[in-house]
């Protein structure tokens, strides 16, 4: 009889353990949202501003050195992922708890909250002279007085907004999962008009999900989808300029170089291309072993080189000419530092390579990349060589 | 290898389903489960034949227990010999649960990986889609045509935990009856406490880890649950002397329940209280 106890007992706290771990696994609103997108990041002036977790960080630049931190202690269940907006006295980030804070860019002190429904948000707000948009992932997009937080006015897209919404002048763009590119009076809300426009869904190639910024440039949109095509759409007409189609889907808007007319994306299954921006023809293309989700950098070299980074998840940083696509140096692994343990006790260090799927960032001579694994947010790479110059790592308690 | 061979093939299949059935997620998994059941059904049919088997030579081999109880080398070698003599396999009831096991993570990978709700999850799926689809499968619907899958049902996000605790509720109550119409009494004393304490715990458990899944996987959980337990009905296997813990079927709330019993009276063949 003391054996079957024994046994009972022992499978109990056999079902205790496993169902503390796999609760752990789980997808609750809490646990499992750590590390489940990429840190958001801005640059302004000298000073990097990253949403990662449970906490936004505002740190200095040329000392690495964190500024302040928002909230000053981590709340439980609270996760910061997208880019803040940055502007020159906010700063405005959204979380996974439904709440869009607006903080003062100084001191990191909330101005204001806001509470959407039930729906987090995933992508970044953007401010404007009067407004501050941001859409959530319910589908609705809201415009907040820029001073108070209340809300002004809201937008129903049919499913969840993941992007950061573009505003150019009097209109907002928005795109949506629900395979809608929208076109908002950024005023009144209006719409505009949408692509497809309504009753043209069916036309070939089908829309997929859009989670990407649309680029305008010279009265022309930019964007690509989850069906593996890129467009370029007359944003006065609503015209498709010209369609490219890819191997997989494409995540984010492709970055534009002015000097070669070249715009340069890259898809889900790691290619990288250039296009003909007029037409859309391919100049080159560049295969790497990971998605590419991040819109690429460009930049110049000293030598003159026009230059594009890019990141992608096998977990290289590469610098490509603009020109041909070829590599301008070997690329770089990023590579983390894991502390590693026995159940909850830490018994050392492993260094691995890390997937990245943030987009690189120019900053003065060093190219800035966020990776979601390991102990260190954010890495500089020197624009040239890209040789590592330092890491910034968030400060523990 | 995982990928190619289990998970690859049930995220396409579960998102082709949820895209040739209206787009409706809760059906596409009631269908998913329904199709998995019956692709392990001959592992699970050979499994319940050996179970019940072993249960039918419960008695003998209590018999060889107590006679060779002094004599361990005897009593296995008695054992081996009367399995052999009724054709049981001592780890029929084992093996198909080892071989079931994969394919049930697959099933519970396939749903939370196809119910992508944040970046880092919707990049991982859109590494396990057949995009594009090869020529020969032009017909089925194109998965990634249909991302993301429309994740609400009822008041439910699937993608999130039950806010209110209904789905964990039924989970906990029909892994519970499933477990009671399943299980026949043991003849041991020792095994049916054992018995007793995992179908009260398994189901509490299951539930518990449930508050923090997703709720669509609660859902299959439930589906599942019940598909199976259909599945033994019909094929006759399930009992309400199981369900009720009476000899006769007799509804009984303490036996329902399995609750402790009064000390075994030790010439009860099945070790439960004599009911007068």
């Amino acid at each position: 009889m003391r054996t079957s106890k024994l046994r009972i007992w022992l499978l109990g706290a056999v079902l205790l353990v496993l169902g503390t771990l796999l609760a752990g696994c789980g997808s609750s609103s809490r646990a499992v949202l750590t590390g489940s997108s990429w840190p958001g990041f801005t640059v302004a002036d000298d000073v990097v501003y990253i949403a990662f977790g449970p906490q936004v960080y505002a740190v200095d630049l040329a000392t690495t050195n964190p500024i302040w931190s928002f909230p000053e202690e981590p709340q439980r269940g609270q996760a910061f992922y997208a880019p803040p907006a940055v502007d020159d006295d906010l700063v405005v980030v959204g979380d996974y708890t439904n709440m869009l804070f607006a903080l003062d860019r100084e001191t990191g002190r909330e101005v204001w909250s806001f509470q959407s429904g039930r729906a987090r948000f995933i992508g970044g707000a953007v401010i404007g002279e009067e407004y501050v948009y941001a859409g959530a992932v319910d589908g609705t997009f809201y415009a907040l007085d820029r001073e108070t937080g209340e809300e002004v006015w809201s937008f129903a897209a049919r499913r969840d907004i993941w992007s950061t919404p573009l505003l150019i002048g009097d209109t907002v763009y928005v795109t949506s999962l629900d395979r809608h590119l929208y076109a908002l009076d950024a005023r009144t809300g209006d719409l505009r008009w949408q692509f497809p426009a309504p009753g043209e869904e069916d036309r070939e190639p089908i829309m997929g999900a859009l989670v990407g910024t649309p680029t305008l440039y010279e009265g022309v949109l930019y964007f690509g989808s989850f069906n593996n095509h890129v467009y370029a759409l007359d944003a006065g007409t609503q015209e498709v300029l010209w369609t490219f189609q890819t191997t997989n889907w494409v995540w984010s808007s492709p970055a534009i170089d002015e000097e070669n007319n070249l715009l340069v994306g890259g898809d889900l299954d790691g290619l990288v291309f250039a296009l003909d921006r007029e037409t859309g023809e391919s100049v080159w293309t560049f295969d790497t072993d990971g998605p590419i989700v991040g819109t690429p950098a460009l930049g110049t070299l000293s030598d003159g080189t026009r230059v594009a980074y890019v990141t992608s998840g096998d977990s290289n940083l590469y610098m490509l000419s603009i020109e041909d696509g070829t590599p301008v140096a070997p690329p770089v692994s990023v590579k983390a530092e894991f502390t590693t343990r026995f159940l909850v006790i830490p018994t050392g260090v492993s260094i691995r390579p890390v997937p990245v799927y943030a987009p690189p960032v120019l900053y003065d001579d060093v190219v800035l990349v966020g990776v979601h694994q390991g102990e260190s947010l954010l890495y500089a790479f020197d624009r040239e060589t890209l040789l590592e110059r330092w890491t910034f790592e968030p400060p523990t308690d | 290898m995982w990928n190619l061979l289990i998970l690859d093939p049930m995220v396409n299949i579960l998102i082709w389903l949820y895209g040739l059935l209206g787009h409706n997620y809760v059906l596409a998994i009631l269908v998913f489960t329904f199709l998995v059941r019956l692709i392990i059904f001959p592992l699970t049919w050979q499994q319940q034949k050996s179970m019940a088997a072993m249960q039918e030579i419960q008695p003998q081999l209590k018999k060889l227990q107590e006679k060779h109880k002094n004599d361990p080398e005897t009593l296995q070698r008695k054992t081996m010999e009367l399995y052999r003599e009724k054709g049981v396999n001592p780890l029929g009831g084992c093996l198909p649960s080892v071989i079931q096991f994969p394919i049930l993570i697959g099933l519970y990978q396939a749903i939370t990986r196809s119910l992508a709700a944040s970046p880092v999850q919707l990049l991982e799926l859109s590494q396990h889609l057949y995009n594009p689809l090869p020529a020969a499968l032009s017909w089925l619907p194109n998965a990634t045509a249909l991302i993301p899958l429309d994740s609400r049902f009822l008041w439910l996000d699937l993608a999130a935990p039950d806010p209110l605790p209904v789905l964990p509720i039924l989970v906990v109550v029909t892994t519970f009856l499933q477990q009671k119409l399943l299980t026949p009494p043991s003849t041991d004393p020792q095994q049916a406490t054992m018995s007793r304490t995992m179908q009260l715990t398994m189901p509490l458990f299951i539930g518990y880890i449930s508050l923090t899944f997703p709720s669509g996987l609660s859902i299959y959980w439930i589906l599942s649950n019940i598909i199976g337990t259909l599945q033994y009905v019909l094929l006759g296997r399930a009992s309400l002397k199981n369900l009720f813990g009476t000899e006769d079927g007799s509804f009984s709330l303490s036996g329902f329940l399995g609750l402790p019993q009064a000390e075994p009276d030790p010439k009860s063949r099945s070790g439960r209280r004599d009911r007068k």
